[in-house]
């Protein structure tokens, strides 16, 4: 490898490469009519004002977006006001003096409606039951 | 003996010699840097010579993190891109009969030179990643910087250009009808 590195180098200095004197006068011509130009440190500003633009514009859109959403945003209605539910038991029986002993609870009326149900969910096993037995009977 | 970086802040006081020791401690090596790339000798000084006056043109933005070899050589790459650009290379060695500005500069050997095997073996970029590495003795991390690539790209650039041009110069040393060494 060493070796290998080493035939670069020689190699390479092989190339001939000397510069004629006519270039040299050329160049030192050239050199004697430029001018040398100002460092380029403006760019830096200008980077530091693209940055500045660019954070401002994040921000700004950002709070459009937030508005835009609010502006959008349905108005729910308000709760309704939790009423107070109506008592079951009369004011005149629940201060009377036997409430005392009486235990008073709030009437169940949907208890007769789930009688009335099973009641007819009955009936209607035993018809359906008859109606097997009579169509055993026929066939 | 001031180093390139004092000779360039004597430039910037005022010191134009100071200027002309650059261009004479850069002018061999950066020709024939440019030799290696351009399409025949003329082309190559006239891109040392634009290399050389936009370097005295922007040198207050000579940044001192870099090394002035590295920061001319970029410059001399861009001046060079800029000329092949403006007129591309093959009308040149069209016109030039086809010659190699590379092979008429080299002299006399009595084997291959290294570097004509790596011009027509390598690409561009991999040529001058080989040339800043080996021959600049950059170091891979200054290679890249003035490449413009990353430090991964220059490593495995450089380590496959290597072992193409150490296959390439074993196909040539072996005598005609020779064993193949496909170990290489």
């Amino acid at each position: 490898m060493k070796e290998f590195d080493r035939r670069l180098k020689n190699d390479a200095l092989t190339i001939d490469a000397e510069v004629s004197a006519e270039w040299r006068a050329r160049m030192d011509a050239s050199l004697r009519a430029t001018k040398r130009l100002p460092a380029v440190a403006p760019q830096k500003r200008a980077a530091g004002r693209l940055w500045l633009a660019s954070s401002l514009t994040g921000v700004a859109s950002a709070l459009v977006i937030i508005a835009v959403m609010n502006w959008n945003r349905h108005e729910e209605p308000p709760a309704p006001e939790v009423a107070a539910l109506p008592r079951t038991v009369p004011e005149h029986v629940a201060t009377s003096p036997a409430a005392s002993f009486l235990d008073i609870r709030t009437a169940e009326f949907t208890e007769p409606l789930e009688e009335e149900l099973q009641h007819l969910q009955s009936d209607l096993e035993k018809a359906r039951r008859n109606m097997r037995r009579d169509l055993e009977f026929a066939f | 003996m001031l180093s390139d970086e004092q000779l360039v802040i004597a430039c910037l006081n005022g010191s134009e010699p100071a200027f002309s020791e650059l261009v004479e401690r850069y002018q061999q090596r950066l020709l024939r840097f440019l030799l290696s790339r351009a399409a025949c000798r003329a082309d190559a000084e006239d891109a040392l010579q634009d290399a050389f006056l936009n370097a005295h043109r922007y040198l207050e933005s000579f940044n001192p993190r870099w090394r002035f070899s590295t920061w001319l050589y970029r410059i001399a790459l861009r001046t060079l891109a800029r000329q092949q650009q403006s007129v591309p290379i093959d009308d040149v060695l069209h016109q030039a009969g086809g010659e190699d500005p590379l092979q008429a500069c080299i002299r006399d050997s009595e084997r291959d030179n290294v570097w004509l095997v790596a011009k027509a073996r390598l690409d561009d970029a991999a040529f001058t990643a080989m040339w800043f590495r080996y021959v600049e003795d950059m170091s891979v991390r200054e290679v890249a910087e003035t490449l413009q690539r990353t430090v991964s790209w220059t490593k495995v650039t450089l380590f496959r250009s290597r072992r193409t041009l150490s296959a390439a110069l074993a196909d040539e040393a072996l005598p005609r009808g020779g064993p193949v060494n496909e170990g290489i």
